[in-house]
Protein backbone atom coordinates (compact mmCIF):
# COMPACT_ATOMS: atom_id res chain seq x y z
CA UNK A 1 0.00 0.00 0.00
CA UNK A 2 1.36 3.39 -0.72
CA UNK A 3 2.21 5.85 1.64
CA UNK A 4 0.89 8.78 -0.17
CA UNK A 5 -2.18 10.25 1.16
CA UNK A 6 -5.46 9.33 -0.29
CA UNK A 7 -6.39 13.01 -0.46
CA UNK A 8 -4.81 15.77 0.49
CA UNK A 9 -6.24 19.50 0.47
CA UNK A 10 -3.88 21.09 1.79
CA UNK A 11 -2.93 23.23 -1.59
CA UNK A 12 -6.25 24.55 -1.30
CA UNK A 13 -6.22 26.36 1.46
CA UNK A 14 -2.97 27.10 1.84
CA UNK A 15 -4.42 29.15 -1.53
CA UNK A 16 -6.97 30.68 0.70
CA UNK A 17 -10.01 28.85 -0.88
CA UNK A 18 -12.44 28.40 0.96
CA UNK A 19 -14.12 24.65 2.26
CA UNK A 20 -17.50 25.04 0.47
CA UNK A 21 -15.79 25.36 -2.79
CA UNK A 22 -12.93 22.78 -2.24
CA UNK A 23 -16.07 20.57 -1.55
CA UNK A 24 -17.51 21.56 -4.74
CA UNK A 25 -14.56 20.15 -6.30
CA UNK A 26 -14.48 16.95 -4.81
CA UNK A 27 -17.96 16.01 -5.20
CA UNK A 28 -17.21 16.82 -8.72
CA UNK A 29 -14.61 14.87 -8.80
CA UNK A 30 -15.71 11.89 -6.90
CA UNK A 31 -18.75 12.35 -10.02
CA UNK A 32 -16.02 11.75 -12.52
CA UNK A 33 -14.50 8.64 -10.59
CA UNK A 34 -17.91 6.61 -10.86
CA UNK A 35 -17.51 5.60 -14.57
CA UNK A 36 -13.99 5.24 -14.77
CA UNK A 37 -13.32 1.94 -13.97
CA UNK A 38 -15.70 0.70 -16.32
CA UNK A 39 -14.39 3.06 -19.09
CA UNK A 40 -11.15 1.49 -18.49
CA UNK A 41 -12.14 -2.01 -18.46
CA UNK A 42 -13.74 -1.74 -21.65
CA UNK A 43 -10.47 0.26 -23.08
CA UNK A 44 -8.22 -2.72 -21.84
CA UNK A 45 -10.28 -5.31 -22.60
CA UNK A 46 -10.72 -3.77 -26.48
CA UNK A 47 -7.06 -3.65 -26.33
CA UNK A 48 -7.32 -0.08 -27.39
CA UNK A 49 -4.20 0.52 -24.75
CA UNK A 50 -4.17 4.17 -26.56
CA UNK A 51 -7.17 5.04 -25.05
CA UNK A 52 -6.62 3.77 -21.92
CA UNK A 53 -3.17 5.88 -21.92
CA UNK A 54 -5.09 8.79 -22.81
CA UNK A 55 -7.70 8.43 -19.79
CA UNK A 56 -5.16 7.56 -17.32
CA UNK A 57 -2.91 10.19 -18.34
CA UNK A 58 -6.51 12.39 -18.21
CA UNK A 59 -7.58 11.05 -15.10
CA UNK A 60 -3.55 11.51 -13.51
CA UNK A 61 -4.09 15.11 -14.35
CA UNK A 62 -6.47 15.37 -12.49
CA UNK A 63 -6.10 13.88 -9.18
CA UNK A 64 -2.94 15.73 -9.11
CA UNK A 65 -5.06 18.94 -9.12
CA UNK A 66 -7.13 17.90 -6.76
CA UNK A 67 -4.73 16.63 -4.37
CA UNK A 68 -5.60 13.09 -4.47
CA UNK A 69 -2.18 11.65 -4.60
CA UNK A 70 -2.22 8.09 -3.83
CA UNK A 71 -5.00 7.25 -7.21
CA UNK A 72 -2.09 9.69 -8.97
CA UNK A 73 0.73 7.73 -8.34
CA UNK A 74 -1.17 4.20 -9.20
CA UNK A 75 -2.48 5.92 -12.41
CA UNK A 76 1.35 7.04 -13.35
CA UNK A 77 2.41 3.31 -12.70
CA UNK A 78 -0.44 1.81 -14.64
CA UNK A 79 0.49 4.25 -17.40
CA UNK A 80 3.90 3.63 -17.66
CA UNK A 81 3.13 -0.19 -17.75
CA UNK A 82 0.86 0.41 -20.90
CA UNK A 83 3.07 2.08 -22.58
CA UNK A 84 5.72 -0.40 -22.55
CA UNK A 85 6.87 -1.81 -26.23
CA UNK A 86 6.45 -5.53 -25.10
CA UNK A 87 2.67 -5.14 -23.41
CA UNK A 88 3.94 -7.90 -20.73
CA UNK A 89 1.14 -6.89 -18.49
CA UNK A 90 -2.10 -8.80 -17.92
CA UNK A 91 -4.95 -6.22 -18.88
CA UNK A 92 -7.44 -7.78 -16.10
CA UNK A 93 -4.59 -7.25 -13.35
CA UNK A 94 -4.15 -4.01 -14.21
CA UNK A 95 -8.21 -3.49 -14.70
CA UNK A 96 -8.87 -5.01 -11.27
CA UNK A 97 -5.90 -2.59 -9.45
CA UNK A 98 -7.36 0.51 -11.38
CA UNK A 99 -10.74 -0.35 -9.46
CA UNK A 100 -9.49 -0.91 -6.33
CA UNK A 101 -7.23 2.13 -6.12
CA UNK A 102 -10.15 4.01 -7.47
CA UNK A 103 -12.80 2.54 -4.59
CA UNK A 104 -10.39 3.60 -2.25
CA UNK A 105 -10.21 6.95 -3.70
CA UNK A 106 -13.99 7.78 -3.31
CA UNK A 107 -14.20 6.15 0.15
CA UNK A 108 -11.26 9.25 0.90
CA UNK A 109 -13.21 11.57 -0.94
CA UNK A 110 -16.12 11.04 0.94
CA UNK A 111 -14.38 11.40 4.22
CA UNK A 112 -12.51 14.81 3.99
CA UNK A 113 -16.40 15.65 2.08
CA UNK A 114 -17.86 14.83 5.00
CA UNK A 115 -15.54 16.59 7.35
CA UNK A 116 -15.62 20.16 5.28
CA UNK A 117 -19.05 20.15 5.35
CA UNK B 1 -2.75 43.28 -15.04
CA UNK B 2 -4.11 42.52 -18.36
CA UNK B 3 -7.87 43.44 -18.98
CA UNK B 4 -9.73 41.84 -16.23
CA UNK B 5 -12.67 41.39 -18.76
CA UNK B 6 -10.93 38.94 -21.17
CA UNK B 7 -13.27 36.20 -22.78
CA UNK B 8 -11.42 32.54 -21.46
CA UNK B 9 -12.42 29.24 -23.07
CA UNK B 10 -11.70 26.90 -20.88
CA UNK B 11 -10.81 23.40 -22.62
CA UNK B 12 -10.55 20.15 -20.78
CA UNK B 13 -12.26 16.54 -20.30
CA UNK B 14 -12.29 16.59 -17.23
CA UNK B 15 -15.05 18.89 -15.53
CA UNK B 16 -13.36 19.12 -12.39
CA UNK B 17 -10.38 20.57 -14.19
CA UNK B 18 -12.41 22.70 -16.36
CA UNK B 19 -14.30 24.15 -12.54
CA UNK B 20 -10.55 24.15 -10.79
CA UNK B 21 -9.67 26.43 -13.48
CA UNK B 22 -13.10 28.72 -13.59
CA UNK B 23 -12.13 29.13 -10.04
CA UNK B 24 -8.24 30.30 -9.93
CA UNK B 25 -9.18 32.81 -13.08
CA UNK B 26 -11.99 33.86 -10.81
CA UNK B 27 -9.56 34.34 -8.01
CA UNK B 28 -7.22 35.99 -10.04
CA UNK B 29 -10.06 38.40 -11.00
CA UNK B 30 -11.09 36.72 -14.36
CA UNK B 31 -14.60 36.47 -14.58
CA UNK B 32 -15.50 35.67 -18.23
CA UNK B 33 -14.91 32.32 -18.81
CA UNK B 34 -16.56 29.55 -20.62
CA UNK B 35 -15.70 25.82 -20.52
CA UNK B 36 -15.65 23.00 -23.67
CA UNK B 37 -15.09 19.61 -23.04
CA UNK B 38 -13.35 18.72 -26.00
CA UNK B 39 -10.78 20.17 -28.94
CA UNK B 40 -14.27 19.88 -31.42
CA UNK B 41 -16.48 21.55 -29.18
CA UNK B 42 -14.05 24.29 -28.10
CA UNK B 43 -13.52 25.00 -31.68
CA UNK B 44 -17.41 25.20 -32.85
CA UNK B 45 -17.74 28.18 -29.33
CA UNK B 46 -14.52 30.04 -30.87
CA UNK B 47 -16.51 30.28 -34.29
CA UNK B 48 -19.66 30.89 -32.85
CA UNK B 49 -18.46 33.58 -30.31
CA UNK B 50 -15.61 35.80 -29.45
CA UNK B 51 -12.92 34.92 -26.74
CA UNK B 52 -9.81 36.52 -26.25
CA UNK B 53 -8.09 33.71 -24.84
CA UNK B 54 -7.80 30.07 -24.76
CA UNK B 55 -6.73 27.59 -22.10
CA UNK B 56 -6.66 23.96 -23.31
CA UNK B 57 -5.57 20.24 -21.36
CA UNK B 58 -3.00 18.75 -23.96
CA UNK B 59 -4.59 14.90 -23.73
CA UNK B 60 -8.39 15.03 -24.81
CA UNK B 61 -10.58 12.04 -26.36
CA UNK B 62 -11.79 13.16 -29.68
CA UNK B 63 -9.48 16.32 -30.40
CA UNK B 64 -6.65 17.01 -28.40
CA UNK B 65 -5.12 20.20 -27.09
CA UNK B 66 -2.19 20.03 -29.59
CA UNK B 67 -4.68 19.84 -32.80
CA UNK B 68 -6.89 22.24 -31.62
CA UNK B 69 -3.99 24.66 -31.22
CA UNK B 70 -2.77 23.41 -35.05
CA UNK B 71 -7.20 24.46 -36.24
CA UNK B 72 -6.62 27.37 -34.11
CA UNK B 73 -3.38 28.25 -35.75
CA UNK B 74 -4.62 27.56 -39.45
CA UNK B 75 -8.20 29.83 -39.06
CA UNK B 76 -7.91 33.23 -40.41
CA UNK B 77 -10.39 34.47 -37.54
CA UNK B 78 -8.91 32.48 -34.72
CA UNK B 79 -5.11 32.64 -35.99
CA UNK B 80 -3.94 35.34 -33.92
CA UNK B 81 -5.64 34.29 -30.29
CA UNK B 82 -3.24 33.29 -27.35
CA UNK B 83 -3.26 29.66 -26.15
CA UNK B 84 -2.24 28.21 -23.08
CA UNK B 85 -1.56 24.37 -23.10
CA UNK B 86 -1.91 22.75 -20.35
CA UNK B 87 -0.52 19.18 -19.30
CA UNK B 88 0.26 16.95 -16.37
CA UNK B 89 3.73 16.13 -18.01
CA UNK B 90 6.50 18.54 -18.66
CA UNK B 91 8.08 16.21 -21.64
CA UNK B 92 10.81 17.99 -23.33
CA UNK B 93 9.26 17.04 -26.73
CA UNK B 94 5.74 17.78 -26.03
CA UNK B 95 7.07 21.49 -25.20
CA UNK B 96 8.96 21.34 -28.20
CA UNK B 97 5.63 20.37 -30.66
CA UNK B 98 3.41 22.83 -28.57
CA UNK B 99 5.49 25.60 -29.62
CA UNK B 100 5.96 24.56 -33.07
CA UNK B 101 2.42 24.34 -33.42
CA UNK B 102 2.03 28.17 -31.95
CA UNK B 103 1.26 27.72 -28.35
CA UNK B 104 1.57 30.83 -26.48
CA UNK B 105 2.59 29.28 -23.11
CA UNK B 106 2.63 25.59 -21.23
CA UNK B 107 1.57 25.13 -17.78
CA UNK B 108 2.22 21.62 -15.79
CA UNK B 109 -0.13 20.46 -13.60
CA UNK B 110 -0.86 20.55 -10.49
CA UNK B 111 -0.40 24.48 -10.73
CA UNK B 112 -1.61 27.43 -8.55
CA UNK B 113 -3.53 30.57 -9.09
CA UNK B 114 -0.28 32.35 -8.67
CA UNK B 115 1.58 30.23 -11.37
CA UNK B 116 -1.59 30.47 -13.76
CA UNK B 117 -1.52 34.51 -13.29
CA UNK B 118 2.19 34.82 -14.01
CA UNK B 119 1.40 32.67 -17.27
CA UNK B 120 -1.01 34.52 -18.23
CA UNK B 121 0.76 37.85 -17.88
CA UNK B 122 3.36 36.42 -19.52
CA UNK B 123 1.31 35.57 -22.61
CA UNK B 124 0.03 39.16 -22.53
CA UNK B 125 3.44 41.19 -22.04
CA UNK B 126 4.38 39.24 -24.85
CA UNK B 127 1.55 40.69 -26.89
CA UNK B 128 1.63 43.85 -26.56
Amino acid sequence: MSKLVVIDIAHFQEAGIKNNLIVDFLKLYAGELVSLPQQFKTLMLASDYLGAERLLHSFKGASEVVGAYRVSALTQKLEKLIQTDDQQFDPEVLVAEFKQGVEATQAGVKKMIAALS
Amino acid sequence: MADLNTKFLVVDDFSTMRRILRNLLKNIGYLNVDEAEDGHSALLKLRREDFDFIITDWNMAGMDGLQLLKEVRLDEKLAKLPVLMVTAEAKKENIIAAAQAGASGYIVKPFTAATLDEKITKIFEKLA
